[in-house]
């Protein structure tokens, strides 16, 4: 199989073909739906953005550089979407996902170590979602997609300076209501060790 | 407490970035999303089509009634007079002065020929 390279699969899809679309999907979907996932720590909204993202691609293309890499320019379009979303997103609609949330819990027993699982992960979640957006932003990128704080600062274009001082206090935050502190901190060099 | 610039490592960022990841990972990509996606763009590409035919015919009318104008009343290039200079038509002077201002006021604003139509 040929495998077709960033550039050459741009400069189709600004002849609207919608094959090199399809290529592209398939080469970066999982990219923008854990960076979507992250932020929004929602799968639905994530899945949402994820095709957002991608008829924006579509859409844009002609905009686009096809010398230059393809990834910055999706992180930055899920990274903007992902936020304008959540900004918009108001209390009472939050409120009304908890309600529906918990009526579908009450409905569906799960066996109790599934359901001790998903609260553990349920406290990652909103130990996450507690941090405030501009700087979780930044901790998904780090984190999840591994990327430098001089790459982060790149797509987000802002100052290196100002990305390495979110990923700070978003990792002091985190850490706080995760309830990481020093005194775990033996355990946890033992455990990487 | 530390200068929050600093290049620093936290010693949890292991922990952290294995935490989050495996979460993240419990979420597969939903498969369906693929053909949803393709399916939006093919109804957007005829609409993008339409969408970009329309405006460039919507110039080329603007900058052809534009020309048109030129040609019907001006005996100057339109930066060249100033609404002070007298038409050589008067019939056609208040349209020439109108026209001109315009240009002129336009020229500055960068609108081109848009005021012109207006």
């Amino acid at each position: 199989m040929i495998v077709r390279e960033d550039r050459e699969l741009v400069l189709s899809l600004q002849q609207d073909d919608l094959d090199a679309l399809g290529h592209l999907y398939d080469r970066f979907k999982d990219m923008v739906y854990r960076t979507a996932l992250g932020i929004t720590h929602d799968p639905e909204e994530a899945a949402d953005l994820l095709q957002d993202v991608f008829l924006r691609l579509y859409r844009f293309a002609d905009r686009i550089d096809p010398d230059r890499p393809l990834q910055p320019w999706l992180y930055r379009m899920t990274a903007n979407l992902a936020y304008s979303r959540l900004k918009r997103r108001t209390r009472l609609y939050k409120r009304l996902r908890d309600f529906a949330y918990s009526l579908t819990l009450e409905s569906k027993p799960a066996p109790p170590k599934l359901l001790e699982q998903d609260e553990q992960w349920r406290w990652l979640e909103e130990a996450l979602a507690g941090v405030p957006l501009h700087q979780r932003i930044v901790l998904v990128l780090y984190y999840i997609n591994d990327l430098s704080v001089g790459e982060i600062a790149d797509i987000l274009e802002i100052p290196v300076g100002t990305a390495k001082s979110r990923l700070h206090y978003g990792r002091h935050a985190l850490k706080k209501r995760l309830g990481l502190n020093a005194e775990m901190l033996k355990e946890v060099q033992y455990e990487i060790s | 407490m530390r200068y929050p610039n600093s290049d620093e490592r936290d010693p949890f960022d292991p922990v952290i970035a294995r935490a989050l990841k495996q979460w993240v990972n419990r979420h597969p990509t939903p498969p369906a999303i693929k053909q949803e996606l393709l399916r939006r763009a093919t109804l957007l590409s005829p609409f993008e089509a339409g969408s970009r035919a329309l405006t460039d015919s919507l110039f080329s009318n603007m900058r052809n009634a534009g020309m048109l104008l030129y040609r019907l009343f001006a005996r100057e290039p339109f930066f060249a007079s100033t609404p002070a200079t007298a038409p050589v038509n008067p019939a056609a002077g208040r349209y020439l002065h109108m026209a001109d201002h315009e240009l002129l006021y336009s020229s500055a604003g960068g609108v081109g020929m848009l005021s012109l139509m207006g």
